[in-house]
């Protein structure tokens, strides 16, 4: 009994350490929490400050309203749309094959994506872009955590394809693309706003959370010189030749030689607009703008005002033509075989003489010929207010072998853009003055007052009026006599030169057989030049000749294009 | 009154520290459920109003428990374990347990609802206590220690984890072991139960894959922060936020949906992200409070039981504090337990106030602060100590009444 009182204050003794020992350990324990607390709240507090704010804080871009693209006559070729871009934070996505089967039949998008993106592995994803008010209401009625909206411009072509080439596209992300809408893009799509604002999971803002909002600048309305109806029958009358002529492609160009405005500009294949992404690579390009061809005997006007403006020879000086030229070791005739014949120089533009204008063209020699067909801007791009222009190739007088120089008087060796081509007709249309072509109009803004204009420019003398003239007047009578007859229009003066060439292999080395580029440009009225235009016809099938294949798109778009300007007849 | 007067300051003390715990508590549940409680609801208040119920209950309970002598719940703690392990079984039958979350943790109670898993943590540490104060003679026999503790508590443990509720069950295990530490058991067998309590422990974490998942996000929560990891990394941008002086009372973005549980078992987050590291700190400073007060108690109580009891107690109460703000601040991993007497939520919140009436009864049977403080310092324990008092506690108890 008394060793038992003994041991029990030792146990006591043994109890009261105990218990400052756990006394003492949950002091350590919630000294712990305060390590921690300091570690969470003071060293790393700005690390999860600016964590905890990248989630609730939305930066939504408010997309600036971009501007409208009008034609000439103020019709509006391309205008924005509001439209909602569905996202989601895959982060907040709590069930997401639910959410995507729920979306599923809403977007008409695959289910199995959806949950890709629904359970990617970030902050963002995009569901759907640019969707109409329709499915983005049903998307919000559904009221899913972590899905969000985003108001977004949705770009409308009204006419579809018209003016395709010279429009362009928009992408997703509401920048220009392609074309114009690419060109003066820093105009169209004026400055985005932004809001930021704190949100829940849910995309509402948190009452009292932060919000600033920076107003987006609607972007500028720009103005072409394009009209829309000559557009249209440009686009229409070359379609249908094409078509006629099974041909691979054209390209038609309508211009204002004076200012160097372009009317109409167009190409087949053409492509819609409103679907772009799914138009083939081929159709998108602007080939009157992109592509080279070799011009055939429209350069055989370039030619033939190189010797009238170096007083070589008058346009009624004549020449007896053998039927055949040898030039180096090559033997040229004419696209129609003839005997020997006496033409004047004025027929030798006409009737398209090979032997002619290569016998022009030796006289000439090389360095002047070279010297003019720079002068006529056809070494070097035009400088077209439009993105990706090229320029064709004219081989340097250094490097012109013996050939050459009976090649490039009838327009083979040498190459050109479309544009470049009208351009060195315009010069002739123009007395003269090669003037830069041009697309813009006019930037306007909100209120619709002038931006910017294009600058108006008196162009650069290449060749005199006078020598202007005289070609102007060989080249009617090209229309009215010689091969461009299909050309003609009644009551008004036409002038014009037909263009075939053959197409040059594309491995090099000679041309293929049976494939050519028909083509015509001419401008009218002949007596005071209104309107130039450009018709080329990629490998027509069933008649090659540009007189045949071309001429006919000419007249048929003058004559519109006289009535729709009201250019009164003779 | 009378009684009282010799045990003013740790009586003072702890009544003081629960207090302005519960009325802190009550602003930032308001503050924390607002939003939710607007959407779910329809009322700001629903939450606030519900818990005010509770407060108002468990202080009444904790104002009766006060006055009632803490020896006669020698009496009473083999009914109140089996009426405890009685409901534990209870709210385990589909019919009967409500379920919510995943886990049937309550039992229908008019509108209200109890959480039989609270009272139990009570009805155990009554009955270990009780136990362990019989025994403490044989206290150094391993077999006499175990036999009546282990199963009961084992029991009781493994009816909770079916709930499942792994955090109250190692919340009900961990004050066990701690009293039968505290009652003076040997050191290699307090050393041995710790290591199989510990592996069991670790048993349990790893045989259910939603348990792995949150210890694995414990561990990284930036593995999966969609699922496991999101409330922790949730939690973390809440206390990041506030800072040192927080964004403001009311002010808190993560409670807009942010935060899973704000107002339960995350609102230690909540109170980090508005008032901040001042904020936690003071929270932090109460329990320290708590925890000194409550051990003084029972450091003065001059019996076994009382020591024990009023240690088991605060343990309960600190243990599952500190469970929970080591879980919300990412340093243990997330278990699902309240922080007591700030978290919403009603059972926790009454059994806690039960408990603290209980302390505070122990605490007015103190000899006084000065005497026992003089007491000790003259080394004359051995009269004074209740070890060497003969008997039960009520002899004392009924000395003094």
């Amino acid at each position: 009994m008394s060793a038992q009182k003994r041991s029990a204050p030792r146990r006591a003794r043994r109890g009261e350490p105990r218990l400052l020992f756990f006394l003492s350990l949950l002091i350590i324990g919630l000294l712990c929490v305060v390590v921690r607390l300091l570690s969470v709240q003071v060293v790393e507090a700005k690390r999860y400050q600016a964590l905890a704010n990248s989630q609730r804080l939305r930066r939504v871009e408010i997309a600036p309203h971009r501007g409208t693209i009008y034609d000439r006559q103020g019709k509006e070729l391309a205008f924005s749309v509001d439209a909602e871009t569905i996202y989601a934070t895959p982060y907040f996505i709590k069930n997401p094959a639910l959410v995507a089967s729920k979306l599923s039949p809403i977007l008409e998008l695959d289910e199995a994506s959806l949950f890709e993106k629904l359970t990617k592995d970030s902050g963002f994803a995009y569901i759907a872009r640019k969707v109409d008010k329709e499915r983005a209401e049903a998307v919000r009625a559904l009221e899913i955590e972590g899905i969000s909206f985003l108001k977004e411009g949705k770009r409308c072509y009204p006419y579809n394809s018209l003016g395709s080439h010279v429009i362009g596209f928009v992408g997703m992300d509401g920048r220009g693309l392609a074309g114009l809408e690419l060109y003066y893009d820093e105009f169209l799509r004026g400055e985005p706003g932004q809001l930021v604002a704190e949100n829940d999971p849910l995309g509402r803002p948190i009452p009292g959370g932060v919000s600033r909002l920076t107003p987006s600048t609607d972007g500028d309305g720009v103005i072409l010189t394009i009209d829309r109806d000559i557009q249209y029958r440009a686009e229409e009358e070359l379609r249908l030749q094409v078509e006629r002529f099974q041909a691979k492609g054209g390209s038609i160009i309508v211009m204002n030689p004076r200012t160097g405005e372009i009317y109409a500009m167009a190409n087949e294949p053409a492509f819609d607009l409103n679907g772009f992404s799914k138009a083939s690579a081929e159709s998108l390009r602007n080939r009157a703008v992109t592509d080279v061809y070799e011009p055939g005997s429209t350069m055989k006007v370039i030619i033939a005002s190189t010797a009238l403006e170096e007083k070589m020879h008058r346009p009624d000086d004549v020449f007896h033509l053998p039927s055949t030229i040898k030039v180096a070791d090559k033997v040229i005739g004419e696209a129609h075989p003839r005997p020997p014949e006496d033409f004047t120089f004025a027929e030798i533009v006409a009737k398209s003489s090979n032997v002619g204008a290569i016998t022009i063209g030796l006289e000439l020699g090389k360095e002047r010929m070279y010297k003019y067909i720079e002068a006529f801007g056809l070494t070097k791009r035009t400088g077209i207010d439009f993105p990706g222009e090229t320029y064709g190739f004219t081989p340097p007088p250094d490097r012109w072998s013996g050939s050459t120089i009976g090649n490039i008087p009838f327009g083979q060796g040498i190459s050109a853009t479309p544009l470049q081509m009208i351009q060195a007709f315009s010069v002739l249309a123009n007395d003269g003055f090669w003037v830069r072509p041009h697309l813009l109009c006019r930037v306007i803004n909100a209120r619709g007052e002038a931006v910017k204009t294009y600058p108006e420019d008196r162009g650069r003398k290449v060749i005199s009026t006078q020598t202007a003239r005289e070609i102007r007047d060989i080249l009617e009578q090209a229309v009215n006599e010689g091969t461009g007859e299909a050309a003609r229009i009644d009551g008004y003066r036409v002038a014009g030169k037909t263009g075939t060439a053959q197409k040059p292999k594309e491995e090099g080395g000679g041309y293929e057989p049976g494939r050519h580029i028909a083509s015509f440009v001419g401008f009218a009225p002949a007596q005071d030049p209104q309107l130039v235009i450009l018709v080329v016809i990629d490998e027509p099938v069933g008649a090659m000749y540009g007189g045949v294949v071309a001429a006919p798109v000419f007249k048929k778009v003058a004559e519109f294009s006289l009535r729709h300007f009201r250019i009164p007849p003779e | 009154m009378a009684k009282r007067r010799g045990a003013t300051s740790s009586y003072y003390w702890l009544l003081g520290s629960t207090i302005v715990l519960l009325l802190f508590g009550l602003i930032m549940i308001l503050s924390a459920s607002s939003v939710m409680a607007y959407a779910k609801e329809g009322d700001s208040y629903y939450y606030l109003k519900r818990q005010l119920l509770w407060a108002l209950v468990g202080l009444a309970a904790m104002g009766i428990f006060s006055r009632f002598n803490y020896r006669n719940f020698r009496k009473l703690s083999v009914a109140g374990i089996i009426l405890a392990l009685f409901c534990l079984v209870l709210v385990l039958i589909p019919n009967i347990g409500r379920a919510a979350g995943g886990a049937s943790r309550w039992l229908p109670l008019g509108p209200f609802a109890f959480q039989p898993s609270e009272f139990a943590k009570l009805a155990i540490i009554l009955y270990v206590a009780d136990v362990l104060t019989q025994r403490r003679g044989e206290i150094h026999d391993l077999t006499q220690l175990l036999v009546p503790v282990v199963p009961v508590v084992g029991f009781a443990s493994a009816l909770v984890i079916l709930q499942p509720d792994m955090g109250t069950a190692v919340a009900i295990c961990f004050v066990s072991y701690v009293l039968v530490f505290l009652a003076g058991a040997r050191l290699r067998h307090v050393f041995g139960l710790g290591v199989a309590g510990s592996l069991a422990a670790l048993f349990f974490i790893f045989s259910e894959e939603y348990r792995r998942q949150r210890f694995i996000a414990f561990l990284n929560p930036w593995v999966d922060p969609r699922k496991s990891g999101f409330q922790i990394i949730q939690s973390l941008l809440a206390f990041g936020s506030g800072g040192i002086r927080g964004l403001g009372f009311g002010m808190s973005r993560q409670k807009f949906f942010y935060l899973p549980a704000a107002h339960t078992d995350f609102i230690f987050a909540i109170i980090g992200e508005e008032l901040g590291l001042i904020g936690t700190l003071f929270v932090v400073l109460m329990f320290a409070v708590l925890a000194i007060t409550g051990m003084r108690i029972a450091f003065r109580s001059r019996d076994v039981f009382g020591r024990l009891l009023g240690s088991g107690i605060t343990c309960m109460i600190l243990s599952q504090a500190l469970i929970n703000m080591g879980a919300v601040t990412g340093i243990l991993p997330v278990t699902g337990i309240p922080l007591p007497l700030l978290s919403f939520g009603g059972s926790s919140l009454v059994f806690t106030l039960c408990g603290i009436g209980i302390l505070l009864n122990i605490a007015t049977q103190e000899k006084g602060a000065s005497y026992a403080g003089s007491d000790m310092r003259r080394g004359d324990r051995r009269t004074r100590l209740p070890w060497s008092s003969s008997g039960r506690g009520t002899k004392v108890s009924g000395r003094r009444r």
